[in-house]
């Protein structure tokens, strides 16, 4: 659903006292803040918290916000910091979580879908399964940069890193997804004979 | 990682800089190994591109709203209060000062040589009587209830429009 105002002007509105505008605001960005938080968590009910949480830390900082960077961009740097603080909290052992659960079961509905669709879902569901297995910032890295359409720079800002780290960080990232992937599908192709 | 595999991240990136890029370029389509590289590292892009974004619960949106509806509405000072009341505010109490300094300089006995003699100053008699009758009482409390009720309905006008 295309909505007819910018962030800008939404951003504006709620500033006026409109609440209402958060939530239209909310929903251009609640799919990716929910994914990124994924990444870090590796559970659906854990991110949708941090998820929440960060919807209502930006909320009530909105006002600080300065048009310098985009607030796509302000709103990852929270999520960031968030899913941080909470992996902190939790001492989550990343290795030691059961990525299964994380997953879309697609595997379900494979006799709804076409070959064509079940074959782009089984993709996904290996890409998804290889990013799982990545450390938290890894993964944040990639999905800032491929499904969030985050500029270098822009990810420095919403890391709080230099450019140049982010750059290393992006390389060796894909390097490891990589063999994750490479991984995964021979495990699956000795499965299958 | 190797250099080659590097040298195409940064080309695909646009990392590089423009003598790299140029000099990359031409090795893709020269060298076969840099070429087998580029596809798949451009296929690698396109897969992971590919993913889609996870989908919260149903009630992620109401949710948070309804925790953002315990918090204060935003509303800036900036349209709250005008600078020009602020000036006027802070010029009445910088008036006020210098008009009470000046009143005080005014009257010490500059002439005095031994300890200081504070100035006699002795408040003009003010009948309160006069001014506060039943009439002007009335007249404060019907204006009272007046911009309570313009109040009264903004603040109704404001929890209509927001359901």
């Amino acid at each position: 659903m295309q909505n007819k105002y910018s962030d800008t002007e939404l951003i504006n509105k709620v500033l006026g006292g409109d609440k209402a505008a958060y939530a239209d605001l909310m929903k251009l960005h609640q799919r990716f803040v929910f994914t990124l938080a994924l990444r870090f968590t590796k559970n659906r009910e854990d991110a949708e918290e941090i998820a929440q949480d960060c919807f209502v830390k930006a909320y009530r900082s909105l006002n600080t916000f300065r048009n310098t960077s985009k607030f796509s961009t302000w709103l990852y740097s929270i999520v960031y910091t968030t899913a941080m603080t909470f992996l902190r909290k939790k001492r989550l052992d990343v290795q030691s979580l059961d990525a299964e659960g994380v997953l879309p079961k697609v595997e379900n509905r494979v006799s709804d879908l076409n070959a064509d669709e079940v074959e782009h879902k089984s993709k996904m569901v290996f890409v998804n399964k290889a990013i799982d297995q990545l450390l938290p910032d890894d993964a944040a890295v990639i999905t800032l940069f491929y499904q969030g359409e985050q500029s270098l720079e822009e990810i420095g800002q919403a890391l709080g890193m230099e450019v140049n780290t982010v750059k290393v960080k992006l390389h060796r990232a894909r390097h490891r997804l990589k063999e994750k992937i490479e991984n995964i599908l021979h495990h699956e192709v000795r499965e299958l004979l | 990682m190797n250099l080659i595999e590097k040298r195409i991240w940064d080309y695909l990136d646009g990392t590089d800089t423009a003598e790299q890029r140029e000099l990359t370029g031409q090795l893709i389509k020269s060298d076969p190994l840099y070429r087998q590289v580029y596809n798949e590292c451009n296929s690698f892009n396109s897969l992971v591109s590919a993913i889609d974004q996870e989908e919260p619960s149903m009630g992620f949106s109401r949710n948070v709203m309804e925790r953002i509806n315990l918090e204060p509405a935003h509303a800036s000072f900036k349209s709250l209060i005008d600078r020009r009341i602020i000036f006027g505010i802070a010029g009445f109490f910088l008036f006020t000062i210098t008009a009470l300094l000046v009143v005080l300089f005014y009257q010490i006995d500059w002439t005095q040589t031994t300890g200081f003699k504070t100035p006699e100053f002795t408040m003009p008699a003010i009948d309160t009587a006069k001014y506060l009758n039943s009439t002007f009482i009335n007249t404060f409390f019907f204006v009272d209830i007046i911009i309570g009720l313009y109040l009264l309905d903004g603040f109704l006008r404001k929890k209509l429009k927001s359901k």
